[in-house]
């Protein structure tokens, strides 16, 4: 799995990050944290640019909220620093799941086991 | 004889054009760059920007929503469907609370609306999908993002809190 992992990483850029952001990254990153999924947040010398390395595919909504902030520059205080306040019945983070079999589906739809029946029109019935 | 425009003449063989065409892409060549790099780079977001919907819940667990129905009388695109019955403590609570957000125009009356902060745009736009289906948000969906967006929720409604 080695070798096929860094054979992967090399050729496709939706495994971590093309070669060229890694570059960028070793040459201007200073590493501001890691977050519970593996993936690692970088920015440049005074935060001007602030990026991610993902653990993994490169699905931007991967970033957890804890993250989500800072790197989209609303709060300028990495997690790290001050952390968010978590409350008990909170659900930990899920990427977008669309296109998977777990893509959430309503009541309705005939991609669940059992569709709820519907309830707005009568559907016509031959004789 | 016709009358030559000389200036014309030279900037026509001296390939002016050429050159002016050249400077001005040299220029962005060399400019700084306002692309990101997507996703792993992204661009700044305003503490009260309008993204996906939540329904949040007290620091206790409790749901917020009361069912006044504010947010369904005020949204402009009619998007939002409530119903609503006594829970078994009495209190009054949605059964159903439907968003379609095929009809959503996100402008953030429903969250102006609401008198207990219930319903609420959170920071999540990466929320796009590939059947029309999973954009019909019922109640659960809803509990759920604002179960997984809380904290990032909260601390929105902190830093824009003196503004309001």
């Amino acid at each position: 799995m080695g070798i096929l992992n860094t054979l992967l990483k090399a050729v496709t850029w939706w495994n971590g990050a093309t070669l060229n952001t890694l570059l960028w990254t070793s040459r201007h990153g200073q590493k501001v944290g890691e977050d519970e999924q593996g993936n690692v947040f970088y920015q440049t010398e005074g935060g001007k640019r602030r990026w991610v390395i993902f653990n993994g595919e490169a699905e931007a909504s991967r970033v957890s909220p804890d993250w989500h902030g800072w790197l989209h520059y609303t709060f300028d205080e990495p997690p790290t620093d001050r952390p968010l306040v978590h409350k008990s019945w909170e659900k930990p983070h899920q990427e977008n799941l669309t296109g998977t079999a777990m893509a959430y589906a309503p009541a309705g739809s005939i991609r669940r086991p059992d569709p709820a029946p519907r309830q707005d029109y009568e559907a016509w019935q031959p004789e | 004889m016709a009358d030559i425009d000389y200036t014309r003449a030279a900037k026509y063989f001296l390939l002016a054009d050429f050159f002016k065409g050249f400077k001005l892409g040299m220029k962005y060549f060399f400019a700084p760059k306002p692309t990101v790099n997507y996703p792993h780079e992204k661009g700044p977001l305003s503490p009260r920007f309008r993204g996906e919907h939540a329904l949040r819940r007290y620091p206790n667990g409790e749901e917020r929503c009361i069912a006044c129905k504010l947010c369904e009388a005020i949204c402009p695109a009619q998007a939002i469907t409530i119903d609503a019955e006594p829970r078994d403590d009495g209190s009054r609570r949605t059964t159903r609370y439907d968003i379609d957000m095929t009809k959503c125009i996100y402008c953030g009356f429903c969250q102006e609306a609401c008198p207990v902060d219930a319903i609420v745009e959170g920071p999540n736009f990466e929320f796009a999908t590939e059947t029309r289906e999973e954009l019909f948000y019922t109640k659960e969906k809803l509990l759920e993002n604002g179960a997984r967006w809380e904290a990032e929720i909260a601390r929105n409604l902190e830093l824009d809190a003196p503004y309001r």
